[in-house]
């Protein structure tokens, strides 16, 4: 140890420190900082190495100020070993280093100006020692709010701290406290003195307790003294740490110490020290750097009143008495206080207080229901009683779980839940039940009044065990007898009248009865099960008849409404939002329906009081409920409602039941065109539920789909005919429980499926593949005619399903399917559209493996074969598109082989599609005759064009940007065309042409949101990052000099036309309708960063695409939706005030007046909404011409057009 | 204001409404034609004069008490003073009117008028409110115009 070097480095500063008065706080605390530092080093003496100057030469060095008169001096002197003490522990490493200290500071603490230093010093050295509830030892230092320490409190001798450095002694500890005890006033110090006290109080109650208490030190008392009247939330928070460390300690004591009895005579003491805080109103300042919410000291206070059983006979009151308040906040912080307290207490405490908890939870239940409460002040009430209930049932559960516990003791839970039983709530729960009353404000209040008694009765059954089984076995034969009695009465045609009602309500009311039982923890849930399983079973069965009887009466009326007028009334009936339904209107049959298949769904998805129903109750209810999914006509939430039962079964035990009962029922419902729909609905749900369900479903739905293709193609003349739309739902729902199983099996290998699971995603896969393979034979077995003459909603359906279901098979099973489907389309010409399309959707998703091994090497030959099928028509159908797909699909996935790709890709271009599309040759460049590169209005061949190019595009082959340019091109020769003479025959071909540029762009660049079949990473296709930003810079760069070039000439031969035409100079029509498309395909990102060359140009596009035969209303809406993003953004609202409104106000008042486009109209009136942030002087010459317009937008034919303008023209009368 | 003319009123739900759905898709060039509905639209969000409520809140107008004929554009407001002695109704009549007036085309007639017996002097604010001069006067008063724009600023 370098003793002999003189402090050279340090001792400057400590003189610097403890001397001179510091300038500031921060200023003392980087000189403290550094003065830590370079003790810390070493010393500064020359020793490299990093042992720490001790602590004795700290000492000698501050001697003469530690003893000094000077009260600053001393008070810094202390301060300075304090902090040197706690940040460097390793100076003092001997115990007799840390025993001094100890002693020191002990001393300190009566030294009144000194007292801080002594505190700080005094907790560094008791935190020395780990506390028993965190081990790393820094608990109660690091944070205000420390854990609190855990109840196993146990002293242990001589442990040393973290880093093998000695702690005080239990001695010097005792001494150090009795000493704080005795001279440190907490009340009287300072907020920073407190705090460091009530650490310092928390921290040696936590690690030297049980010396403490030895040594008969009152520490509870001293407590209590410190708390009294504190004010500071900072130091409150560490009040209730410090009692509830305090607390722990006293409980740990052996039950005969004498720290017991003085606990039971401070309790009242330390209760009305801490109650005088209930409820905490707080409200934090403004930028509060300490961020203490008035939750934080809720919960602090909560948990120190929950921390001691002997308060219970002042808690109870305190709590009665704040429940009574008028303040919401109170009676919220009561409830949660109750429950806390009950949880933490047990029943003994509580006991003798049943009766009182009851009747206070009782009146903040009833609150809702109360007389002449205001409708406005429901929603308050209700979350009181939300609160209270959640109050009680954690109550009760406390007190079960308690008992069961001790054995001994007042049956607290059961006399509550007796109270709650015998209250009389219940029995007007169950007479508003019966008799609710005609008239609507009748009605509503004994909705109240039973709800609230629900609401309680729900609590009993949430907190499961006895209490449950008790309010089952109670209630639930009454509820299912006030239903049974008015199920017998006649009820009249579909809803109202008092039998209505009380179903309504009666089923509402065991609904939330059931679905509280199944929330309960599941020990609790089966024992209340298996006691009412006779109850829960007719409670089934009731809901089975009821649902059954509902089913053939809403088919009568159904058919009777459709006898009278068409499907008007029912319609009208949606389903009420709410469970309790509060106008006697809403009672109607499909409400109560709807409440029995939620009690089902309860029931059975609650795996005890699944387990407690017997195998013919369910499948009576799957029998009725399959009959209400058969009535034809219903609504969308009601199929969710039917259904979900049915999933809930599925994931039960039952599923094998359901295979067998409901799924034939269901997959032959599906074949009928009256119910499919709804069949169809369900078996999708049921597949998602259940992975078991799915193979089997997906079995069923392929052998009815076979069926039905055939139905189909033999009547395919009647394109609108039922055959062929039932075949299109079963395609769509198959397509989506193959997705669905496609993404469970992913999500199942993300996870790491158990063996099961995995059995169930290979029985899927398989049936997927089998569905795809079955798809393609049937279609192939179609006579030719037959197939040909299918509807195309028909074709594309087929081509969708058969896409999914190759997208969701292995590498290994698709190239069996893959070769088969290329076979097919390689033969020969004999393929119907149907077969074409599917045979194409099957190579579309290919992995690109597979495309490697393809039988025959890589297909240039199919390429060549799908381009020429998919420019065979001259407008795109299904088969086209698919075939085009499929080309581009296959170019994309390419093995690396270059000269092969390159080879194909140009046979395809050059030979095929751009013959096709019109456009001239490389080597004669346009010029010569502009007529023989115009662009031909062949629709399909474009598309094509644009799938292949976005193929080749995505991988990045140099041949996309040749496409690109090629289009320019002869979009240009069309443009000079178009300036002589306007021509429609032009139109087809230019609009062809722009549509190509948006294609190729189109849709977003990763492909994982849309689930839309096309080429993407979902069908595992090559994309580079950035392809269409790259892509779209090439083709803007190649667009915007001739935009350029048209803009000048017609500005320069404007003013020889004559100064009579008032237009603006525009560029050529064709040139900004294909920069329109281009806009709108483009990237968002792209368009961010060009957005100050491309704004002007984008209101040409607006004004040239309004009229002519050019107009594009869905291009002029996606183009002002472009424009309202740029009028949202600072800097495109600059460019406009600065120079774009001349041209920007006519474009949008054009567009206001668009006739073939309602949408286009309302947006355009959109952006004039958004123009209003420009000033008013900017806006102020446009006034009259947008009056004019807007007066007549208020008498648009559109209703939603009229009241944008009506919007509109305040906010421009008002600005 | 020193004391308020109704000083506790009833305050109602604001109604959802609904409207059925039309067959719009099959014929998209068909008008829809200017309906009661509509024209509540746009009243039912004024802010009554004297309390911060709509005007549908304290169920001074409803759907039922507006009739509309869109080809021979009239249009009929009844509205129902919560007192009977309430000397706002002149101003929210004439609220009614001014908004009507911005949100409707220039081609309709208005009419608002008191619901019959729900006001003690009801023939002479109905009379007032259909004189034309009066409430072009009442327009160009300032004061009278900010009262009203701060009622109307809710229901834009």
């Amino acid at each position: 140890m370098a003793a002999g070097t003189a402090p050279s480095a340090w001792a400057a500063l400590l003189h610097d420190l403890v001397v001179s008065e510091p300038a500031s706080e921060q200023a003392n605390k980087e000189r403290m900082g550094e003065f830590v530092a370079a003790l810390g080093g070493g010393g500064g003496g020359g020793s490299t190495s990093a042992t720490p100057t001790p602590v004795v030469r700290l000492v000698e060095a501050l001697g003469p100020y530690l003893t000094s008169d000077n009260d600053a001096q001393r008070a810094r002197a202390t301060a300075v070993l304090a902090e040197v003490v706690e940040a460097v522990p390793a100076c003092a490493s001997s115990a007799d280093e840390v025993a001094h200290l100890a002693q020191f500071f002990a001393a300190r603490l009566t030294d009144w100006p000194a007292v801080r230093g002594a505190l700080r010093g005094c907790l560094a050295l008791v935190t020395r020692r780990p506390a028993p509830a965190d081990p790393a030892g820094a608990g109660v230092m690091g944070a205000g709010v420390g854990p609190s320490p855990g109840k196993q409190l146990q002293a242990q001798q001589g442990q040393r701290g973290p880093a093998g450095l000695p702690a005080p002694e239990e001695g010097d500890v005792v001494e150090l406290l009795r000493v704080c005890v005795g001279h440190v006033f907490v009340r009287a110090l300072a907020q920073p003195d407190r705090e460091l006290a009530l650490r310092l109080l928390a921290a040696a109650a936590a690690r030297y307790g049980a010396a403490l208490l030895g040594s008969n030190l009152d520490l509870l008392e001293y407590l209590i003294s410190s708390v009294d009247g504190e004010k500071d939330p900072r130091c409150l928070l560490l009040c209730f740490e410090a009692v509830q460390a305090l607390l722990a300690l006293y409980h740990s004591q052996p039950e005969e110490s004498l720290c017991h009895d003085r606990l039971e005579e401070s309790a009242e003491e330390l209760f009305e020290v801490l109650a005088c805080y209930f409820p905490i109103t707080f409200n934090p300042p403004p930028g509060d750097p300490n961020r203490i919410s008035r939750e934080d000291l809720a919960a602090g206070l909560q948990a120190s009143l929950a921390a001691e059983p002997l308060f219970a006979p002042f808690l109870v009151p305190l709590a009665m008495e704040k429940l009574s308040s008028a303040l919401r906040q109170a009676k919220l912080d009561s409830l949660s206080m109750l429950g806390a307290c009950a949880a933490s207490y047990g029943p003994g405490p509580l006991a003798p207080f049943t009766s009182t908890l009851w009747a206070a939870l009782r009146s903040e239940l009833a609150a809702p229901a109360a007389e002449g409460l205001l409708s406005a002040d429901v929603p308050a009430a209700d979350e009181v009683a939300a609160v209270a209930a959640t109050c009680l049932e954690r109550c009760l559960s406390a007190f079960q779980r308690g008992e069961s516990g001790a054995g001994g003791g007042a049956p607290a839970g059961a006399s509550l839940a007796d109270a709650v039983l015998a209250d009389h709530s219940m029995q007007d729960m169950l007479a508003c039940i019966r008799s609710p009353g005609q008239d609507a404000a009748k009605h509503r209040r004994s909705v109240q009044r039973a709800k609230a008694g629900a609401r309680a009765a729900a609590a009993l059954c949430r907190a499961g065990g006895a209490a449950a089984t008790k309010a089952l076995g109670q209630l639930l034969p009454q509820l299912l007898d006030a239903v049974a009695v008015q199920a017998g009465a006649p009820a009249e045609h579909g809803s109202a009248g008092a039998s209505g009602q009380s179903q309504c309500l009666g089923w509402a009311a065991m609904l939330e009865l059931l679905q509280a039982a199944a929330a309960a923890p599941p020990a609790d849930a089966a024992a209340a099960a298996s006691a009412n399983a006779t109850l829960l079973q007719r409670a089934v069965s009731a809901a089975a008849a009821a649902l059954a009887a509902a089913a053939v009466e809403q088919a009568a009326a159904e058919e009777a409404a459709m006898e009278v007028e068409g499907r008007e009334g029912n319609g009208a009936a949606a389903l009420a939002a709410d469970r309790w339904p509060l106008a006697p209107a809403d009672c109607t049959q499909r409400q109560a329906a709807a409440l029995q298949l939620a009690t089902l769904a309860a029931v059975f998805g609650c795996p005890p009081s699944a387990g407690a129903i017997q195998h013919a109750q369910v499948e009576a209810a799957i029998t009725s409920v399959l009959q209400l999914l058969a009535v034809p006509g219903l609504v969308q939430e009601q199929q969710a409602a039917a259904v979900a039962p049915l999933a809930a079964l599925a994931q039960s035990s039952y599923s094998t039941v359901l295979g067998a009962s409901a799924l034939p029922q269901l997959v032959a419902a599906a074949g009928e065109p009256n119910s499919a729909a709804a069949a169809l609905a369900a078996l999708q749900a049921l597949a998602a539920a259940s992975g078991s369900l799915r193979s089997e479903i997906m079995g069923a739905l392929d052998r009815a789909i076979q069926q039905q293709l055939e139905v189909a193609a033999a009547q395919a003349e009647d394109s609108s005919g039922s055959a062929a739309q039932l075949l299109q739902q079963l395609l769509k729902a198959a397509a989506n429980i193959v997705t669905g199983a496609a993404s469970a099996s992913a999500s199942g290998a993300a996870v790491g499926a158990v063996a099961g699971q995995a059995a169930e995603a290979a029985d899927s896969s398989d049936a997927i593949v089998k569905l795809g393979q079955h798809l393609f034979e049937a279609a192939s077995q179609l006579p030719h005619a037959a197939a040909d003459s299918t509807s195309p909603a028909l074709q594309s359906a087929c081509a969708e399903l058969a896409y999914h279901a190759m997208r969701s098979t292995a590498a290994a099973q698709q190239a069996a399917l893959a070769a088969a489907a290329a076979a097919a389309l390689q033969q020969g010409q004999q393929l119907g559209g149907l077969q074409a399309c599917i045979a194409c959707a099957l190579l579309v998703p290919l992995r690109p493996e597979v495309v490697g091994s393809l039988p025959g090497g890589p297909p240039a030959s199919l390429v060549e074969r799908l381009v020429q099928l998919a420019v065979a028509q001259q407008q795109e159908g299904p088969a086209a598109h698919w075939a085009a797909l499929a080309a581009a699909a296959l170019l994309n996935k390419w093995p690396a082989d270059a000269a092969s790709l390159s080879a194909c890709t140009a046979a395809a271009l050059q030979g095929q599609l751009y013959p096709a599309c019109g456009l001239a040759d490389a080597a004669a460049p346009s010029g010569t005759a502009a007529g023989a590169s115009l662009p031909a209005a062949a629709p399909a061949a474009w598309a094509c064009l644009a799938a292949v190019v976005r193929g080749l595009a995505m991988r990045g082959q140099r041949e996309a940007d040749g496409a690109i340019s090629r289009a320019v091109a002869g979009l240009d020769a069309a443009a000079q065309q178009w300036q002589e003479e306007p021509a429609a025959a032009l139109a087809g071909g230019v609009k062809a042409v722009a549509q190509f540029l948006g294609a190729v762009l189109e849709g977003s660049a990763a492909g994982a949101a849309d689930s839309k079949p096309g080429l993407g990473r979902q069908s595992f296709a090559t994309a580079k990052p950035l392809w269409q930003q790259r892509l779209y810079i090439a083709g803007v760069g190649q667009l915007m000099p001739l935009l350029q070039r048209s803009f000048e000439a017609h500005a320069q031969g404007r003013p020889g036309a004559g100064s009579a035409a008032p237009a603006e100079a525009t560029a050529s029509p064709p040139l900004l309708l294909a920069l329109g498309q281009l806009l709108q395909a483009a990237p968002a990102a792209v368009l961010q960063q060009d957005q100050a060359r491309l704004l002007p140009w984008l209101l040409q596009c607006l004004a040239a695409l309004q009229q002519g035969p050019l107009a594009d209303g869905p291009l002029l809406q996606a183009l002002l939706l472009l424009l309202s993003n740029a009028l949202m953004g600072d800097a495109g609202r600059r460019e406009v005030e600065a120079d774009l409104l001349p041209r920007l106000v006519p474009a949008l008042l054009g567009a206001a007046r668009f006739r073939p486009s309602p949408a286009v109209r309302e947006t355009a009136l959109q952006c004039l909404l958004l123009l209003l942030e420009l000033p008013y002087t900017a806006l102020h010459p446009y006034r009259r011409k947008v009056a004019r317009v807007l007066a007549a937008a208020v008498d648009d034919d559109r209703r939603s057009v009229r009241l944008q303008a009506a919007r509109v023209r305040q906010a421009w009368a008002a600005s | 204001m020193a004391e308020l003319i109704n000083p506790a009123p009833v305050v109602h739900q604001r109604k959802e409404t609904r409207r059925r759905p039309e067959r719009q898709q099959a014929d998209g060039e068909e008008r829809e034609p200017i309906d009661a509905l509509e024209v509540f639209e746009h009243i039912r969000d004024i802010t009554d004069p004297e309390h911060p409520y709509t005007l549908e809140q304290l169920s001074v107008v409803s759907e039922e008490a507006i009739q509309v004929d869109d080809a021979a554009g009239s249009v009929r407001v009844q509205f129902m003073p919560t007192v009977e002695h309430c000397s706002m109704a002149t101003l929210i009549g004439l609220c009614i009117r001014v908004k009507l007036l911005r949100a409707l085309p220039p081609r309709f007639k208005t009419d608002i008028l008191l619901a019959p017996g729900s006001h003690a002097s009801e023939a002479a604010v109905n009379k007032q409110l259909a004189d034309k001069e009066r409430v072009a006067a009442a327009l160009e008063n300032p004061n009278l115009l900010q009262m009203v724009d701060r009622c109307l600023g809710s229901s834009l």
